[in-house]
């Protein structure tokens, strides 16, 4: 199980939207009886002169990033990295990002950032919701999280692709449970967008990571203000796809939206041995 | 026997000196040592009270025993030095060590690798879905229900308590040590840096990372942060940042107000 995070489903890097290419190692998540098998995502998002990483990836995934960052940036430098909210799966590369890439701006709520990470101190650069960063033809606008853990959390958005990035929200679990012979990652799953599963999402498998990651959920009976606040979001912007961290790349919004809603709703009062 | 009395032999003077010296500081006695330094709490700092300028401590611990000590907590990677020289002062020459995470958040567990690679760690405990930065040491993940509470030896000699309480936001997990009475409380009661009351007024400045409070119903959280303190014997509370608080009235005064702090937020 511990080698699914050496390894990126074949189907992956792929091209999501223009210029938006989704990368993901799967990681295992623990529970207290059973593991199961989660995305954890890095996006990258390239225009005509700069390129910026939404989300770093875990450090165990870091050899197939950086080798995937490789080809993608084809001798280019990474221009910015854009880590969502301060946590290893979102965060936790990025001492290794700015050793491979030295003149990498790290843009974002980038509060905290110089107690964990004081060797790249020089390389931060706040963002706030609203400031917008040109990658020429593409513009990387930075958007409050509507659905977070961490105060320090925030979204972007690449208009020009229609695609949202999320962090934390609209994640879900592609598989709830891998045996072992299972091979790691089943075909046609891991790099599927939603619009292309032969199955919907489950309301359950979006239940379970809510209850889990957004644990306030259980005590928030609030799906229905956050999601119709999210719908707004979604029409004000013209958003056309999703791009969470943990969870496939999700082209559909409109059908998906409903879906991780009731997610939510269950999510409340959700008491189980996991913690 | 009362197990109040059985205690890890105290450090000899010249040591005591060495750990005084290293910034090390006592909590409990020769039981339970703090580690870490000060950083400076401002708008860059995400827990940071509104209007708030101050220094504050980051804390990991130490709990001594008999065959090796548990480290709870690795501090920030901006005290890595201190903190190596700190337990350095505080642990035996080839003393076993064994690290409990109270969450696999960034100021708790990213000094693992450089604490892995100087010390004897063998094993690290922590909860929740992630996985930690570790090397050699066994992983124990330990999954306790919210609201529960189990007790684990964690290395030879030490049993801890470890408490899965109902504030937070990631998985956490506070350490209770049955022995000193202490209570370890990660993010929580952080507000000994700030203006601080003697009826502990000022406690909901510990509140700015749970913002989600103000959304829920938070009579459930508020009991639970009570009993926790109030079911056992607890004689100083420690929490991952903030001044420590110390003594059984102190500790219960400080509870009470944390408490209605968190009922006053909520809705309901
Ligand atoms: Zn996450
Ligand atoms: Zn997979």
């Amino acid at each position: 199980m511990e080698d699914l995070v050496e390894t990126m489903s074949t189907d992956l890097p792929r091209e999501v939207a223009p210029g938006v290419t989704w990368m993901s190692s799967c990681l295992p998540f623990h529970l207290a009886d059973r593991v199961i098998h989660g995305h954890n995502s890095t996006y990258l998002v390239q225009g005509d002169h700069s390129s910026i990483l939404v989300d770093t990836g875990n450090p165990s995934s870091w050899p197939i990033i950086s080798r995937t960052l490789d080809e993608l940036l084809q001798g280019e430098q990474l221009t910015y990295v854009f880590p969502s909210h301060p946590e290893l799966p979102h965060t936790g590369n990025l001492p290794r990002l700015v050793e491979k890439y030295p003149e990498v701006q790290v843009v974002g709520d980038i509060r905290d950032y110089h107690l964990f990470y004081p060797q790249i101190v020089p390389n931060l650069h706040a963002r706030v919701p609203g400031d917008s960063i040109d990658l020429g033809g593409k513009e990387f606008v930075v958007v409050e999280a509507l659905i977070r853990d961490l105060p320090n959390t925030q979204w972007g958005f690449v208009r020009e692709a229609g695609v949202l990035f999320t962090a934390d929200g609209f994640c879900y679990m592609h598989r709830p449970e891998l045996d072992d012979e299972d091979p790691v990652h089943l075909p046609g799953e891991c790099g599927l967008t939603t619009g292309e599963l032969s199955v919907p999402i489950a309301v359950e498998n979006a239940a379970f990571f809510t209850g889990s990651a957004l644990y306030w959920a259980r005590f928030a009976n609030d799906a229905d203000a956050v999601y119709d606040r999210v719908l707004h979001l979604i029409d004000e912007l013209g958003v056309t796809s999703v791009a969470p961290t943990h969870g496939n790349f999700i082209s559909n919004i409109r059908d998906v939206e409903p879906i991780i809603r009731a997610g939510h709703k269950r999510a409340y009062r959700y008491e189980t041995a996991q913690s | 026997m009362n197990s109040r009395t059985i205690q890890p032999p105290g450090p000899s003077r010249t040591r005591a000196r060495a750990i005084a010296a290293a910034g090390a500081r006592d909590l409990i006695g020769d039981r339970v040592y703090r580690l870490g330094a000060d950083i400076l709490v401002d708008e860059n700092v995400s827990w940071c009270p509104p209007g708030i300028r101050t220094t504050q401590p980051v804390n990991c611990y130490v709990i001594k025993g008999f065959g090796g000590s548990v480290l709870v907590d690795t501090g920030v990677r901006l005290h890595e030095t201190e903190i190596l020289a700190q337990l350095d002062a505080v642990l035996e020459p080839g003393e076993r060590l064994a690290v409990v995470l109270t969450r696999t958040e960034m100021e708790c567990c990213l000094n693992l690798p450089a604490i892995e690679a100087r010390f004897d760690v063998e094993s690290v405990w922590y909860t929740g879905g992630i996985t930690v930065p570790r090397t050699t040491a066994e992983p124990r993940r330990i999954m306790v229900n919210p609201g529960t509470s189990q007790l684990v030896e964690v290395i030879d000699g030490i049993k801890l308590e470890f408490v899965s309480p109902l504030m937070r936001l990631l998985p956490t997990l506070w350490i209770f040590d049955p022995v000193s009475g202490a209570l370890l409380t990660s993010d929580a009661f952080t507000h000994g840096s700030y203006r601080r009351t003697p009826d502990g007024l000022g406690a909901s400045d510990g509140l700015c990372k749970f913002r989600w409070f103000s959304e829920a119903d938070t009579r459930g959280i508020a009991a639970d942060v009570e009993s926790v303190v109030r079911e056992r014997q607890v004689t100083a509370i420690g929490p991952g940042y903030g001044e420590p608080f110390i003594g059984v009235a102190q500790c219960a005064t400080e509870s009470a107000a944390l408490a209605a702090a968190i009922r006053e937020v909520g809705v309901q």
